[in-house]
């Protein structure tokens, strides 16, 4: 017989592990095609651990197969562009939610709560027509814009959290009476203050627009424009003769980053990790 | 009144009590606080209000891509009410946002109750594994799942076929699509809510446990006494968020069926996209748009109060 506290070890560590492999075997399934010859990827005789028909040729055959150092070069780009104009909104305006006092506030603060959960795929087609007269469809910079629009309500609202419990609320009185105004009490003595949380939210956005497929997918029908998200989703949907092993490989180099990162910086972004949804 | 003559305005209305600060007063003592705002504000006019109130106004037009449109009054909206696929697509949308919401909100709240029970360093590492699948591409995820289950070279399969036994086709026939569908969502989920749920419970007073288990209360009475009720508000922020956004959710589920076999899993974000983008007719996908609107902002209406009640906000 098991004691108490034995057996509720025994069920904390069952669940435990039932969880990590909910959440590990779909990678793992993955992972083990990457590695595959394209042979042993559609062989039905291929183990569940083929340890002895491991090959990372596939990880070659990405760059060599497809445009895909053209497809990551534009994920970095556009992901890259979108994360400094949302940062460059999104400071001022979280600082304002956080810690500014201004009539109309309050409206605004719940207009920007109802964006972040408004349903991004209707919000497309408005936003498609304007960058339709305005030419930006088919454009980097006019899926730039549109991620940094897809990323804004994140970093406000990540950076609004910072403004109100990580910096103390004497540290700008002081500034004040030393004899700065608000502004450059933010510029000189807050925003140096708060570059950690700003690098985490800068990492976030930048992954989140890497992510991102529904804005690029929507605004691009030319190949030289596409990011890795909507490389995947052409080749899957494309005629050709697949080679799973590849395919799989770059959906390896598509998730590894997001989640490698997350992984190390969660426990310093805490419940800021809220996000937004994938769309 | 001769006296009142020699005071300045400002004693006048204190005197009478009325020293309150006039509108125009707190937007001169808090310019600043636009400043500030002003980039936001453009931003949002620009990129979200003005889109939005030119898509309801689009409603009322034939408006398709590249073409403005004229007025047509309540075409589209007869046209929605009269279409088998949006109210077939609607109902299935209730039921998978429904299935994944629920589904989310319970594995989270066991995933995070679990990992508490750790200690610090594997706590980290486990919430790391545990929490990876919200982290990547929701098209990735679609793929990932189509891998997964696929009937010739899948997981599932491969492990039905370990024990003897043939499994179904599971994005093909009358049930499994939808199964897959929503537990393929849970799956990508279902940590966001396991976060939110991790940090309510790490903010519990350890005291409140503490003076529970001298009162002699066991396990599960604390539980109910004392974690329970600080789990109330993350719970309605879940649901309502995560309401939202599955109604919201269009790569995964696109990438995994599209809507197939045929229409039989159709969201209506898929149905919308169709429409807009397949279709070009935008002034139709707008109409089906709005009964996902309508959805969605139900949830943020209870979202907004739920936050009220508190002041750190888990925005």
């Amino acid at each position: 017989m098991l004691n108490p506290t034995k057996r509720d070890r025994a069920l904390l560590y069952a669940g435990i592990i039932a969880f990590a492999l909910f959440a590990v075997v779909p990678y793992y399934w993955i992972l083990r095609t990457s590695i595959l010859t394209n042979f042993a990827a559609i062989s039905p005789d291929t183990g569940f651990l083929p340890l002895g028909e491991l090959t990372l040729d596939p990880y070659f055959a990405v760059w060599a197969d497809f445009a895909f150092p053209l497809y990551f070069r534009n994920s970095i780009i556009v992901a890259f562009g979108a994360t400094l104009i949302s940062l460059f909104f999104a400071i001022p305006g979280a600082y304002a939610f956080a810690r500014l006092d201004f009539p109309g506030r309050q409206a605004l603060f719940y207009t920007a709560v109802f964006t972040i959960m408004f349903p991004w795929i209707v919000l497309t087609i408005p936003v498609y027509e304007v960058f339709y007269f305005l030419n930006l469809v088919n454009t980097l910079p006019g899926i730039v814009i549109a991620l940094s629009i897809f990323v804004l309500p994140q970093n406000i609202w990540l950076l609004q959290g910072f403004f109100r419990q990580g910096i103390p609320e004497n540290i700008e009185e002081a500034a004040l009476i030393d004899g700065h105004n608000e502004l450059t009490a933010f510029m000189r003595i807050v925003l140096p203050l708060s570059a950690p949380a700003i690098g985490a939210a800068a990492l976030f956005a930048f992954l989140t627009a890497w992510n991102n497929f529904l804005w690029v997918f929507v605004l691009t029908s030319d190949e030289g424009v596409r990011t890795a998200t909507v490389a995947i989703h052409y080749i899957l949907g494309s005629d050709v003769l697949r080679e799973w092993n590849t395919l799989m490989a770059s959906v390896v180099l598509l998730v590894a980053p997001p989640v490698i990162f997350y992984g190390l910086s969660r426990r310093y972004l805490g419940e800021g990790l809220g996000g937004s949804p994938g769309g | 009144m001769a006296q009142e003559q020699g005071r300045t305005a400002d004693q006048i209305r204190e005197r009478y009590g009325i020293g309150e600060r006039t509108l125009t007063d707190r937007i001169k003592d808090n310019w600043v606080g636009y400043l500030f705002i002003i980039p936001t504000f453009i931003a949002f006019t620009g990129l979200f209000y003005f889109p939005i109130a030119r898509g309801v106004f689009m409603t009322f037009t034939n408006a398709s891509l590249g073409v403005t449109g004229e007025f047509i009054g309540l075409d589209n909206y007869a046209w929605l009410l009269t279409n088998d696929l949006f109210f077939y697509s609607f109902g299935w949308t209730i039921v998978f946002v429904f299935g994944t919401t629920f589904t989310q909100l319970g594995l989270g709240v066991v995933a995070a109750l679990l990992l508490n029970e750790l200690r610090e360093v594997a706590k980290d590492w486990v919430g790391v594994l545990i929490m990876s699948p919200y982290f990547s591409a929701p098209l990735a995820g679609g793929v990932i799942w189509m891998w997964f289950l696929d009937s010739n070279f899948g997981f599932v399969p491969k492990l039905f076929g370990l024990f003897g036994l043939t499994a179904p086709s599971f994005l093909a026939g009358d049930f499994w699509p939808f199964v897959s569908l929503i537990v393929a969502q849970t799956w990508h989920d279902y940590a966001y809510s396991a976060i939110i749920y991790a940090a309510a419970i790490v903010s519990i007073p350890s005291e409140q446990y503490e003076a529970a288990a001298l009162s002699g209360a066991g396990r599960l009475r604390r539980f109910r006494d004392v974690t329970l009720p600080h789990l109330l508000i993350p719970t309605i922020v879940i649901l309502s968020l995560r309401t939202a956004w599955n109604i919201a959710e269009f790569s995964q589920p696109f990438a995994l069926t599209g809507g197939g076999p045929g229409t039989q899993t159709m969201l209506m974000s898929i149905l919308t996209y169709r429409v807009a983008f397949v279709n070009t007719n935008f002034a139709r996908a707008y109409t089906i748009g709005m009964a996902m609107v309508v959805l969605s902002m139900s949830a943020a209406v209870i979202y907004v109060k739920a936050i009220d009640q508190e002041d750190d906000l888990y925005v």
